[in-house]
């Protein structure tokens, strides 16, 4: 469970770098990239989200 | 004091910002048509269960009478001598400022937010692109829910432990979100639901069932207090059994057709048509947004393990994949929501669920700021400056002026004032057809109700005159036009110059706009009135009034394409010569019988055809319109039992002595009529709006009393 603590934070994270490389696939013209990593930049906010839940969860039921 | 100064501060912002509405001239878009003060001055009176304001051939509007409230006080402001470019400022632009500052505010507080991150998440929540154009496309009562939803889910949500005079506010306060737009109402049950799961998970065993009780009895109190209030449109809906949503509602392929938002613009909170505003033209994702979902998913990186960082998140989550609708990725599960899900289809527009996500981005965004404001506070004038700047040059096009609807001056402004002067001086009734549309300042009022000569090709008889499906317009030049605008009582033609804010338009344009208008001028059934300038007005020199007396009623199997056959009869007038058409409309066969005078069209040969032609009618009718609802017609000298035209659009709800009308034209509407006399001619299911409005009136009172006496 320990290892779970900070999954979100690095999910997130993970989601902010397809963000900005979405934004440099735009700049540069790659229309098709940009949505593929926009589609990545959801599921990433999907996952950080529910794990972020979990932590939570955790933390409140402990 | 440094809470009233960030209010301040924010309140200069937008006034700063939004520089185009202040003074007093007038503002229009094309949802928000400029109110002349008769038109206007109509909406002083009792809920009315048809309307002909969207639609000059008039159409039920139980349906939408739940924003009679707002439409009573523009009446009353009317009334009292306010001219409409200050009523909408004081009813609608100003309540959008100032409820929205006062509501997302102390919703911020609520969650102990530092005042930085207050004024950031307020000010997020009132620039972002998607209440702007609300504002600027005239969807003047959809940005009031807006602003007014956080202080409904706040006192909703804040009612739940507490006592009964809470509840009832709350009920109060969704009654009030219901008014500006009753959909909204759905997107706050969306919200307390995903909050009561939540509360739901996070409580400990022993609470739950508490939890749920309360959740029982506000819900229902609530619910209680929001019917009670709204039954004076429920009640005629119930019993009338009028359609509560139009058939497109009903359809799936809408979600794709009005759907222009990708998963980007969701997550970019960037309204698709930003900043024109023209339906179907799509702005690219815009680079700079960026910085909107990085303030977005900063929060939960900052602040870690927190139940209301969690709560928004979900929200924003389930917002950003609504928003995008039925486009990719699991475009698939917005259509299934839209088919299965009850009352889901109101929102075949997906980007009504901007309001969700910029909801949920605000208070994000407020916790994000909190959070930055308290691990470098040294920093934070600075950081203020640097938001407040890049969410001011976000929405520059509307400091610039560069907007194209109700943030804009209206082009040619004298000259629709001049025109709607000219219309007023004329005192009887005749419909202005507006081509292609009724521009933003374009004239309307009960005496010339307008019509979209776009929408006109929606109803049957001009659909058969269009040739082609490229040019729509073209059942204009159709030589029967002139007989089907004699019936349909339109008695003006204007053809404004397209307006090249919102158009490109290129040479052949041009061109054709002035081979159309010299076309019409060429006419000899038009007459110019006004031929120079950017908006031409012609008059249709034969138009039926709203009540006139066929000498013939013909029952024809067949549809309306026998219009093409009537124009090779010299000297045929539809209006002596009304059809039911049996085939557009099967039930009307059984009211033969009770059309003594009526012949069917099959059993007669040609040359019964040919005298029966040569007949006119000899009766006069005059009319009282007591309301949009009700007519007092009077009919003299009537030689035969005959059939009484009435040209609103048709709807068998419609009345004479509790008979209901029929088809005539395939388009208004007819009623028996044995001789001389007056009729009262009335929408039936407005018998039922007073019964209800009084049961409003007295739970409304009622629950006044209650809290007063608390």
């Amino acid at each position: 469970m320990k290892n779970l603590r900070n999954i979100s934070r690095s999910i997130f994270i993970l989601c902010l770098i397809c963000l900005a490389l979405s934004v440099i696939a735009v700049f540069l013209g790659h229309e098709g990239l940009a949505l593929r990593l926009m589609n990545a930049v959801y599921i990433f906010f999907l996952f950080g989200t529910s794990f972020y839940l979990g932590e939570l969860f955790i933390s409140e039921k402990n | 004091m440094r809470k009233i100064k960030f209010a301040l501060l924010t309140a200069g912002i937008l006034l700063g910002v939004f520089w185009i509405l202040v003074g007093i001239g007038p503002r229009a878009a094309n949802d928000f048509p400029f109110g002349y003060r008769d038109y206007v001055k109509d909406g002083f009176n009792l809920p009315q269960a048809w309307s002909t304001r969207g639609n000059g051939f008039g159409e039920p509007s139980i349906s939408v009478l739940w924003g009679w409230p707002l439409d009573f006080l523009y009446g009353l402001g009317a009334k009292a001598g306010i001219d409409f470019s200050i009523l909408f400022r004081l009813l609608g632009i100003v309540p959008i400022f100032a409820l929205g500052l006062w509501g997302i505010r102390r919703l911020l507080k609520h969650y102990e937010i530092n005042p930085i991150g207050i004024f950031v998440g307020s000010l997020f929540f009132l620039l972002n692109t998607y209440l702007i154009l609300l504002i600027d496309g005239g969807q003047i009562s959809i940005a009031l829910a807006y602003s007014w939803f956080p202080t409904a889910f706040l006192t909703v949500k804040t009612s739940i432990e507490k006592s009964l005079k809470n509840k009832i506010v709350a009920g109060f306060s969704v009654a009030i979100l219901a008014i500006f737009d009753i959909r909204f109402v759905y997107l706050l049950v969306i919200l307390l639901g995903i909050d009561f799961v939540f509360q739901l998970i996070f409580s400990s065993k022993q609470n739950i069932t508490k939890l749920f009780l309360e959740w029982v009895k506000a819900g229902a109190t609530i619910a209680l207090v929001l019917v009670g209030i709204n039954i004076y449109w429920i009640v005629p809906v119930l019993l009338s059994k009028v359609s509560v949503l139009p058939a497109s509602y009903q359809d799936v392929s809408q979600t794709s057709f009005l759907n222009f938002t990708s998963l980007g613009h969701s997550i970019f909170l960037l309204q698709p048509h930003w900043y024109k505003n023209v339906f179907g033209q799509v702005t690219p994702l815009l680079p700079l947004f960026v910085f909107i979902p990085i303030l977005v998913f900063l929060a939960p990186i900052l602040k870690r393990k927190d139940k209301m960082v969690g709560f928004w998140l979900v929200v924003a989550v389930v917002s950003i994949f609504l928003v995008k609708g039925s486009n990719p990725p699991f475009g698939e599960v917005y259509q299934w929501l839209f088919i299965h899900v009850p009352g889901f289809n109101i929102f075949r527009d997906s980007t009504k669920f901007f309001f969700l996500s910029a909801f949920s981005y605000s208070v994000l965004i407020g916790i994000t700021t909190d959070e930055i404001v308290k691990r470098f506070s040294k920093l934070k004038f600075l950081y203020l400056i640097l938001v407040t700047s890049y969410l001011l040059f976000l929405i520059r096009p509307v400091w610039t002026n560069q907007m194209t609807g109700l943030l804009s001056v209206p082009s040619n402004q004298k000259e629709y004032f001049n025109l709607a002067d000219k219309l007023e001086s004329d005192k009887s009734f005749g419909r202005i057809l507006w081509m292609p549309s009724r521009p933003p300042l374009g004239f309307a009022s009960s005496t010339h109700p307008g019509v979209d000569a776009l929408r006109l090709v929606e109803k049957k008889p001009y659909a058969s005159l269009v040739t082609g499906s490229y040019e729509l317009l073209n059942y204009l030049r159709n030589p029967f036009a002139p007989q089907l605008l004699d019936i349909s009582g339109i008695g003006y033609i204007s053809y404004p110059f397209p307006d090249t804010r919102r158009e490109e338009l290129k040479q052949d344009n041009i061109d054709y706009y002035y081979w159309f208008l010299n076309k019409l001028e060429s006419y000899s059934w038009l007459t110019p009135v006004k031929k120079d300038g950017n908006v031409p007005l012609l008059k249709v020199n034969n138009h039926q009034d709203k009540f006139f007396i066929p000498a013939n009623l013909f029952w024809v199997n067949g549809s309306s394409d026998i219009y093409q056959e009537l124009l090779k009869v010299p000297n045929f007038k539809l209006a002596n010569n009304a059809f039911v058409f049996v085939s557009d409309n099967p039930e009307s066969r059984n009211r033969i019988s009770d059309f003594p005078s009526s012949l069917e069209w099959e059993h007669l040969s040609q040359n019964d055809k040919t005298k029966l032609f040569q007949l006119k009618n000899t009766a006069k009718v005059t009319y009282e319109e007591v309301s949009p609802t009700q007519y007092k017609v009077s009919v003299e000298g009537l030689t035969k039992p005959g059939v009484l035209a009435f040209s609103e659009s048709y709807d068998p709800l419609w009345q004479i002595n509790g008979k209901g009308s029929i088809p005539l034209y395939g388009l208004i509407n007819g009623f028996n009529i044995e001789k001389d006399g007056q009729y009262d001619v009335y929408f039936s299911p407005q018998k039922y709006v007073m019964p209800g409005l009084l049961v409003s009136g007295l739970t409304l009172g009622m629950l006044v009393a209650l809290l007063l006496l608390k």
